[in-house]
């Protein structure tokens, strides 16, 4: 099947920017704790990379894309969040009382790393929510639909 | 009336100002994207009001600054976190709103409010 | 004092930009103005000294001008034909 690009300076654009999506979110969520930033703004970073593949790409191509997969990975970033928080509870602590941790470090580190586990659960659930909006709105996972997206 | 004083009533009035012009908007059209636009408008609106509110003239930024202890120095951050959640509520009322319009539109196959609602009287 | 002067004309460029947006006929510029109006949206908050709000909202704009963008391009497949 002969794929037809939009424009070569489009795809060109979309083969440098996305990386650079992709680590900038992955600062974002890392460093939220100092800077401007966290797990929301990082979850939807990380989801304008995947948005950009889908707007900017050939415009025959098959769009059977992973739409279930995603509404799954939707719902394990609440999982992750209260995993993190029920995880303290066998060791003596309260729901969400990162003190607690079994981590062998000093207990301000705990408390750190316990809001980086709840801010990827918070990053994870809303990369797919933006992710499988953006679908439903395109109806991009209809098999039929072999238009451009712009 | 000094001259700072008469400017951040210019501020006010501006942004009471942009909370009409989308209030209008969302009476004034009847193409329904439109209408979502300047719901968009008024929420910009309200979120610069609580953002106004909180903030003295000199202040930093509620970042804790290295050495900087006084509480007073500082811009109110609880507007802020406040105004953080209403923007995601913002982008999630966006969503479903144009959800909801391709469903109108499947449905009625036209945007216009007022021939909708002239159909729906039949 | 400034500041003072220097938010007023922002929130004057946000309200022409808004105003605009919101009023001109045709429905993709409309979307794409309200992608700039977004963006002066930003300045504003920045000058106003909310850095988390001002990168939320960078953010949120240009997704939610993506979905404009994808919702008007279904919402005009039926006007076409």
């Amino acid at each position: 099947m002969k794929s037809t690009t939009n424009s070569i300076i489009l795809e060109v654009a979309c083969r440098l920017l996305i990386p650079v999506l992709i680590v900038f979110g992955v600062y974002v969520l890392v460093h939220g704790e100092y800077s401007p930033g966290g797990g929301f703004q990082a979850g939807v970073v990380l989801a304008l990379a995947v948005v950009l593949n889908r707007v900017m790409e050939p415009a025959d191509t098959k769009k059977g894309y992973w739409t279930f997969k995603i509404i799954a990975l939707a719902g394990m970033g609440p999982i992750i969040y209260l995993l993190t928080g029920l995880w303290s509870i066998p060791f003596g602590g309260n729901f969400l009382e990162y003190g607690h941790l079994p981590l062998a470090v000093h207990e301000a580190e705990r408390h750190l790393y316990g809001i980086l586990f709840v801010e990827i659960g918070v990053t994870v659930g809303v990369m797919a929510t933006i992710i499988s909006i953006f679908d439903s709105l395109g109806k991009v996972g209809d098999p039929d639909d072999h238009g451009s997206l712009l | 009336m000094t001259m700072a004083v008469f400017f951040s009533y210019v501020i006010f009035w501006l942004i009471a100002l942009l909370y009409v012009s989308g209030f209008f908007g969302m009476m004034e059209h009847h193409h329904l994207v439109k209408k979502l636009m300047a719901m968009n408008l008024m929420q910009t609106a309200v979120i610069l009001f609580f953002l106004v509110l909180g903030q003295k003239i000199g202040g930093v930024t509620p970042i804790a600054v290295p050495g900087l202890t006084d509480p007073d120095a500082y811009v109110n951050p609880l507007p802020q976190a406040l105004m953080l959640t209403a923007i995601v509520v913002n982008l999630s009322t966006t969503g479903i709103a144009l959800a909801f319009l391709i469903v109108i539109k499947k449905h009625w196959n036209t945007l216009d409010e007022s021939e909708i609602m002239r159909r729906m009287d039949k | 004092m400034i500041f003072v002067i220097l938010l007023s004309l922002l929130l004057l460029i946000i309200l022409v930009t808004g105003l605009i947006a919101v009023f001109i006929p045709h429905i993709f510029g409309s979307v794409v103005l309200f992608n700039a109006f977004s963006f002066f949206v930003v300045l504003a908050y920045l000058l106003l000294s909310a850095p988390d709000v001002a990168f939320t909202e960078a953010v949120i704009g240009v997704i939610s001008t993506a979905y404009y963008v994808i919702a008007v391009r279904e919402l005009r497949k039926g006007d076409r034909e």
